[in-house]
């Protein structure tokens, strides 16, 4: 049980750092228009960064803080939150461009939501197993 | 002697990263043949859906705009760009002997600048004598288009009730199309009332290439279908002999390219699905046959224990089933979080029409993928479970194997 839990706050810190510095650097929103202007996918992309800094955070912090099961489980539970967060930023909560082949829409997208969903399905096995492993101890 | 049904599973725990490694080549294979199918069905889909969506035998167009090669640009991949000839062309085309259907469009690229919402093609027709844009909107739209009321594609990012700006027009959008999976996606479909506003809005605002043109004088393209009782041909060579200035295209002719480039796709996709199933075959009979001849002794143990060895090869089988189970659900959801959300990207890649099947369509191949990556599995094992099935305790458990 022990390692199960060990593996998935790793995978968990992993995900955070590709959605944070992903949605940065590699699957990032459109570029500048020609008069150096942002569209509002941009905003979208700084949103992702920051809520994805925060998932990055909370998690090393789980993995590396604390021993308890029952915080970490916590912890697991907040990340799922923000996860979903996270994947309601791209065209709901903030809108992207208006063509759905463009940048924002084919890639940036479509990634933060895979990632997230992961980080949810992650985050919701470390919550379980977390306090499974609280309670055997 | 009765053996606990949590036996396999308990197998299965005991050693996570050899089943680890199982599941995984088991998910690969499944990945390749639900992906590959599914990558193969969008395409046809998509091909299928550009004919359908072109719906005319012919097209005619002003002859610089064929020998320009712009016309398969913007009705083929999705580039803006329009071009007109004169209305009486039209008139003249209508006369040909062997005309069964005939319907002008208009076309028109917005601007990226401040004047419109976005750049888009424009395409204006007439619903009166439309017979290929009309048919696919009443999908979507039942109602009678009003002048300045737009129709969006499916990639665009705009809904009903919305309002878009071309040329300083504001423009509402009425209805938005299912997907097409071709560059009609990121078009905008108006009547013939509204585009010829659009038109004569550009020329106001000299964001028109055409500097001298009617917008009530003038037409882009002249889609026809045969009479019954007149080959394509004929009709086609009488407009190209007889009308000076524009060219007569057969549309199939023009969707030949993307037939042969979608042909040497799924070509290539059935081989590669073929290769990664027998080699997945082979590892897998390899894996097992290995990991089943490390567990000789396991095996032995419970045959002396009063194991049969039907009982053994079914531990076997049972445990086969499981890893197959959980690899091919593994597979098939790693290809629908690929290939589902990353479809545009995929599209692009490919430059193809591109055009995802029905969801119950989907959930057939996700049960297929599963099926047939079990039924690899259970074969593969087989050979190990017959095995298994004759072996020689007493050899066995003396350490002679």
């Amino acid at each position: 049980m022990k390692k199960i839990t060990v593996v998935l706050d790793v995978i968990l810190c992993v995900l955070s750092a590709l959605l944070c510095f992903g949605t940065k650097f590699l699957f990032h929103a459109c570029g500048p228009k020609e008069d150096g202007s942002w569209m509002a996918c941009h905003w979208a992309e700084q949103a992702v960064f920051g809520i994805g800094l925060v998932l990055l955070v909370l998690s090393l912090v789980m993995t590396f803080a604390f021993k308890d099961g029952k915080t970490k489980s916590g912890i697991a539970l907040s990340l799922e939150g923000i996860a979903a967060l996270a994947l309601g930023i791209p065209n709901h909560l903030i809108s992207l461009c208006m063509m759905n082949t463009m940048r924002c829409h084919a890639v940036m997208k479509p990634a933060v939501i895979v990632i997230s969903i992961c980080i949810i399905l992650c985050g919701m096995a470390a919550c379980i197993l977390h306090r499974k492993e609280d309670t055997e101890s | 002697m009765k053996i606990s049904s949590a036996l396999p599973l308990r197998n299965l725990r005991g050693n996570p990263v050899r089943t680890a490694i199982l599941i995984f080549l088991t998910a690969i294979l499944s990945l390749m043949i639900f992906g590959g199918t599914l990558m193969i069905t969008s395409l046809k889909t998509g091909l299928h859906s550009l004919e359908s969506r072109l719906g005319a035998d012919i097209m005619v167009v002003p002859y610089e705009a064929a020998t320009k090669s712009n016309l398969e640009t913007i009705v083929l991949q999705g580039a803006t760009g329009y071009f007109y000839m004169d209305e009486a062309k039209y008139q003249k085309i209508a006369s040909t002997e062997g005309i069964g259907q005939i319907s002008a469009q208009f076309f028109l690229a917005s601007a990226s600048s401040g004047c419109c919402s976005l750049s888009v093609q424009i395409i204006g027709f007439d619903p009166d004598t439309d017979f290929t844009i009309t048919p696919w909107i009443k999908k979507s739209y039942g109602q009678t288009l009003q002048k300045y009321d737009i129709i969006v594609g499916n990639d665009l990012n705009a809904f009903v009730g919305d309002t878009l700006i071309f040329y300083g027009v504001e423009c509402r959008v009425a209805a938005k199309l299912d997907k097409t999976g071709t560059s009609f996606d990121t078009a905008v479909f108006t009547n013939q009332e509204t585009i010829k506003a659009l038109i004569q809005s550009s020329l106001d605002k000299n964001m028109n290439e055409f500097k001298n043109i009617n917008p009530d004088k003038v037409v882009s393209c002249v889609l026809i279908n045969a009479a019954e009782g007149y080959t394509v041909e004929d009709v086609l060579n009488d407009i190209n002999l007889h009308v000076k200035k524009v060219k007569a295209v057969r549309t199939k002719d023009m969707i030949s390219g993307i037939s042969d480039s979608l042909a040497g796709v799924s070509d290539i996709i059935s081989i590669l699905i073929i290769v990664v199933w027998i080699a997945g075959m082979l590892i897998l009979l390899l894996a097992f046959a290995m990991s089943i001849s490390q567990r000789k002794k396991e095996f032995a143990v419970l045959r002396v224990i009063g194991a049969s060895q039907n009982q053994l090869a079914g531990i076997v089988m049972q445990e086969a089933l499981l890893l197959c189970l959980a690899g091919s659900l593994m597979g098939a959801v790693l290809g629908l979080l690929i290939l589902l959300p990353f479809q545009q990207v995929i599209e692009e890649f490919l430059n193809l029409p591109f055009l995802l099947p029905s969801a119950v369509q989907i959930a057939g191949y996700v049960l297929a993928a599963v099926i047939l990556t079990i039924l690899t599995g259970c074969i593969a094992v087989s050979v190990s479970a017959f095995r298994i099935s004759r072996i020689d305790t007493a050899l066995i458990l003396r350490g002679d194997t």
